[in-house]
């Protein structure tokens, strides 16, 4: 039995600390609204590279003993799996996603490159060209008439700041659908949930992701 | 006793920061807001890139779900890019012939993509930025500010996020300002850092939602 204060105090403070750790974690928070070009009827999309912006740093041990903040970065590897649950959520809703990446600006000069050496070999493939991404806002007008496409997808990633020991944050994934005519809103849609200290970017990012994704309104 | 009572008030974790401060201006314009605008790049210097950059994520998010089509200025090109993907695919053995039947082979391949060439918003003249404002169908524009001030001590102080957005004829539709007091718990690297990004967070959404938009 705990009888000094000190002792009592410490086990207080623990009791305390496990509830605040184990408090549970908001629910998601779905908002969605139509606008102006929800009117016209969409089918074939334009899908941008997602972007994003991330205010928690991570914590790093440095060679002196101290702790420092190491500012979390949007690896495209990261952009690139929400982008592709995005898409793949608006391809099996109904929707004809074109993927902007794919999209050549120009015609692009593939130039490969087969050298063997007994057991060893190596492949060399230099592609040059310009993608939908890279060309200027009358060349992109002029691409999506030439696709047949009804609208244009942005999808933006953000995650908070870190609260707390756990470092829980809210993180955010919201997809917007805007007329390729007259860029008037279709419809947007952004999940927003918690994220616990013990979750990676990564993995926080891909929930809101499913989340936002799950029950996209059909074409 | 001070382990414990540090603890204790570790354990407490919701430390209830002092409440943001905001300012709001209507201008000539706020009747008739602007469809489509132009996000300028943030302007700071107290302000890391990574900040910055979800500062703009916050407020293009919420201006969007608002209603407003967001171009983000950063994104605009001037002039076309060209970009090279560099494939290097190496094999343990070698690649079979088109005729022959593929070999178990072990391969090893890194894709490498470089963008050259072309401008952007940012490196464009007065001339072209107008011109490029007329190709996106823009009607106004906004700018985000974030500054910082130090207090006593350099694990306090405060953080502004100031937002504004303007008819492209110069006329104020609304500017919105709202300051976040930040204080670490104790002076550390990590806390200081954490104290400032929450400061940053609680002022941007204070700004977004004093402007009746988050």
């Amino acid at each position: 039995m705990v009888t000094s204060a000190p002792a009592a105090l410490l086990v207080a403070a623990l009791v305390a600390l496990t509830a605040c750790v184990s408090q549970p974690l908001a629910e998601p928070r779905i908002t969605m609204r139509t606008g102006r070009g929800a009117k016209q009827p969409v089918s074939a999309i334009v899908a941008l590279t997602p972007t994003c912006g991330i205010l928690a740093s991570h914590m790093r041990d440095g060679n002196d003993g101290a702790v420092y903040a190491e500012p979390a970065k949007c690896e495209p590897a990261v952009l690139d799996g929400v982008g592709q649950e995005i898409r793949g959520a608006l391809a099996f809703a109904g929707y004809q996603v074109i993927d902007a990446e794919r999209v050549n600006a120009i015609t692009s000069r593939h130039h490969e490159v087969i050298e063997r050496f007994n057991a060893y070999g190596s492949r060399h493939i230099e592609q040059r060209g310009a993608t939908f991404e890279d060309a200027t806002p009358v060349e992109q007008a002029e691409l999506l008439r030439e696709l047949g496409a009804d609208a244009v997808l942005t999808t933006r990633l953000w995650i908070g700041a870190g609260y707390g020991l756990s470092g829980r944050r809210m993180v955010a994934v919201q997809v917007r659908l805007a007329s390729a005519r007259d860029r008037q809103l279709v419809w947007a849609r952004r999940c927003e949930l918690q994220a616990s200290g013990f979750e990676s970017d990564e993995a926080a990012l891909a929930a809101a992701a499913r989340c936002t994704a799950k029950g996209m309104p059909r074409p | 006793v001070r382990i414990a009572g540090l603890l204790a008030c570790l354990a407490g974790c919701q430390l209830v920061p002092p409440p943001a401060h905001a300012r709001v201006l209507r201008g000539a314009a706020h009747a008739d807001p602007p469809t489509t605008i132009v996000a300028l790049p943030i302007a700071t210097t107290a302000a890391t890139p990574e900040q910055a950059a979800a500062v703009a994520s916050a407020t293009r998010m919420a201006l969007e779900l608002d209603g407003y089509t967001v171009v983000d200025a950063e994104l605009i090109n001037a002039e076309m890019r060209r970009r090279t993907t560099e494939t290097v695919e190496r094999l343990s053995e070698a690649p079979p012939a088109p005729s022959e039947r593929p070999a178990q082979s072990h391969s090893d391949t890194t894709t490498e993509t470089k963008v050259s060439g072309g401008k952007t918003w940012l490196d464009a003249g007065v001339v072209t930025r107008t011109r490029l404002i007329a190709e996106v169908g823009a009607q106004g524009l906004l700018s985000t500010a974030i500054e910082r001030s130090t207090g006593a001590m350099p694990w306090n102080g405060q953080v502004t996020v100031d937002l504004t957005l303007m008819r492209l004829d110069g006329r104020l539709v609304w500017r919105s300002e709202c300051s976040a007091n930040f204080g670490a718990v104790w002076s550390s690297w990590w806390t200081t850092q954490q104290a400032i990004e929450q400061a940053i967070e609680r002022a941007t959404h204070c700004a977004l939602e004093s402007a009746a938009l988050w």
